[in-house]
């Protein structure tokens, strides 16, 4: 009788931790209790410490990145083609780099973050480079990437023990149409020196019958616990990778009120005009991150406003929480502004993106009741 | 490979379309003289003008025309040159003219009036008035269609 007894727990216990098929897709629920939003801070970028005939600030990227302890920032600037790292309250402490096809020049950033040893690593997509700069900007390498099998895939970089984590497309199904990108590997690894060292994964497989030719991953890396999250721009769903193992530990999610997606597939060879109409009031992805206790999905709605402005504030932004260990929803909560960053528990939003004011808002989630 | 950062927002650098073509426009002198004013500039003739308009942060290749446009200004260009900037922020204006030591005049549209007008269809595009102030061409700004540009240039 014992035994029936330990048999039941044991089978409780494998149930509620294999609450999802990771080769099944899990509609995740919705779960009782409420989330809300709340803001307990904010910084601005202060770029006194640059003397009058160093770089100005000029437009920066509103996704940022912070090191491991959380005490330094990275931004990219898009106008000047520079990083510029700030500690945690906002003060500019080194700039880094410059526009040019020069070593230890940028000319196109797609992802770039810390390493564990404080250098920025970057991945310039049109030199089709890795560079890695030392923090105060003096020493730096510059190695070419082997893209032969595996092109980079987004915005998105991760730096550990001398390797880059990125989203990949497999170059073979790059150009090859929609049919075929579900195919595509999704997680890359490559060394300082540029080599693949190995790709693994798969893109979505609801991107079977996509629903634009934007198909690009959106990732977070949790590099302590060797967990890598991913979605694509017209999708709801989540797929959780272990880093270690390269196996889908979890596929989920929910399409929540206000994710709009479209019935017709936008092509990528429809007039700018066409695309842009087509897109706009649709969702549109545009993170996945970890939190301590959640997993992240950060959608935005594209208005009319934003197409003329380009003013990120001008679009209407989301997020939906997910719980880490049941991957059930707490909702979908609006965001006044863009989303620049999660560090830890914290959400950093860019409430002004002025450059003589750069204001970032720092919030928090908080349990209702 | 650069096809999914802006194409939303209407880039026309960022479609895989060809990369010669050319934008219709129904569009005349009349109309833009109109946004101009709106946007603040009072301008009241623009014939054998080439306009730029474009954002601060457009890709590499837009970027190298832009500059090719600035030298051609200050050698001398057979056509009056001007750029549109869709731009928000002072402070990134003056930053964007400091980088690429841009001498040519710029016409600010803070809130991107010229595609809310439909003026242009994305950005960034070269248009060119002939002496008549006729719109003859439009084409978007990537430096690989400039030859077939300039032989509409009078």
């Amino acid at each position: 009788m014992n035994n029936i007894f330990k048999f039941i727990f044991l089978f409780l216990i494998m149930g509620a931790c294999s609450k999802t098929d990771p080769s099944e897709f899990y509609k995740s629920e919705i779960l009782e209790e409420d989330r809300t939003v709340v803001k307990i801070g904010e910084i601005v970028l202060d770029d006194s410490s640059i003397d009058e005939t160093g770089p100005n600030i000029g437009k920066l990227r509103p996704e940022f990145v912070s090191n491991r302890d959380h005490s330094l920032f990275a931004f990219f600037d898009e106008l000047n083609m520079q990083i510029v790292v700030t500690d945690n309250q906002g003060k500019v402490q080194h700039v880094v780099s410059k526009r040019g096809r020069g070593p230890g020049e940028l000319m196109s950033v797609l992802g770039y973050n810390f390493d564990e040893k404080n250098r920025i690593v970057v991945y310039d997509g049109s030199q089709r480079m890795i560079k890695v700069f030392e923090m105060d900007g003096g020493e730096h390498s510059d190695v070419d990437i082997d893209h032969e099998r595996r092109f980079v895939g987004n915005r998105y970089l991760f730096a550990k023990d001398e390797e880059l984590i990125v989203p990949v497309i497999n170059s073979e199904f790059h150009s090859s149409g929609k049919e075929q990108i579900w195919q595509s590997d999704l997680i890359g690894k490559f060394g300082y020196n540029g080599t693949l060292l190995e790709s693994f994964g798969r893109y979505d497989p609801f991107l079977k019958n996509p629903k634009s030719y934007l198909v690009f991953p959106h990732v977070d890396a949790d590099l302590e616990n060797n967990q890598f999250l991913s979605s694509h721009p017209d999708r709801f769903s989540l797929q959780l990778y272990n880093l270690e193992t390269q196996e889908r530990i979890a596929w989920f999610g929910m399409q929540s009120e206000n994710f709009n997606q479209t019935d017709n597939y936008i092509d990528a060879q429809q007039s700018h005009q066409a695309i842009s109409a087509q897109a706009r009031d649709l969702s549109w992805t545009s993170g996945v991150y970890f939190l301590p206790e959640y997993f992240l999905h950060y959608f935005v709605i594209l208005t009319e406003k934003f197409q003329q402005t380009r003013d990120h504030n001008d679009k209407i932004h989301y997020i939906n929480l997910y719980d880490r260990n049941s991957y059930d929803s707490y909702g979908e909560l609006e965001l006044p502004y863009t989303l620049g960053s999660v560090v830890g528990n914290k959400l950093y939003l860019i409430e002004d993106d002025n450059p003589d004011n750069y204001t970032i808002g720092i919030y928090e989630i908080h349990s209702d009741g | 490979m650069i096809l999914f950062c802006v194409a939303l927002s209407g880039s026309a650098c960022s479609n895989n379309q060809t990369e010669t073509f050319e934008y219709s426009s129904d569009k005349t002198e009349a109309d833009w003289i109109s946004y101009f004013s709106e946007i603040g500039h009072n301008v009241t003739d623009l014939s054998n003008h080439t306009i730029l308009v474009m954002y601060p942060s457009n890709c590499a290749s837009c970027i190298n025309e832009l500059e090719w446009w600035n030298n051609k200004y200050q050698e001398g260009f057979k056509s009056k040159i001007s750029i549109v900037l869709i731009e928000r922020h002072p402070a990134t204006q003056n930053n964007f003219v400091d980088v690429h030591k841009l001498q040519l005049p710029i016409f600010n549209d803070r809130e991107g009036v010229v595609l809310k007008r439909e003026l242009v269809p994305a950005t960034p595009v070269k248009i060119y008035f002939n002496s008549k102030s006729e719109l003859v061409t439009m084409m978007p700004m990537n430096s690989r269609n400039l030859s077939q540009f300039l032989k509409k240039v009078e």
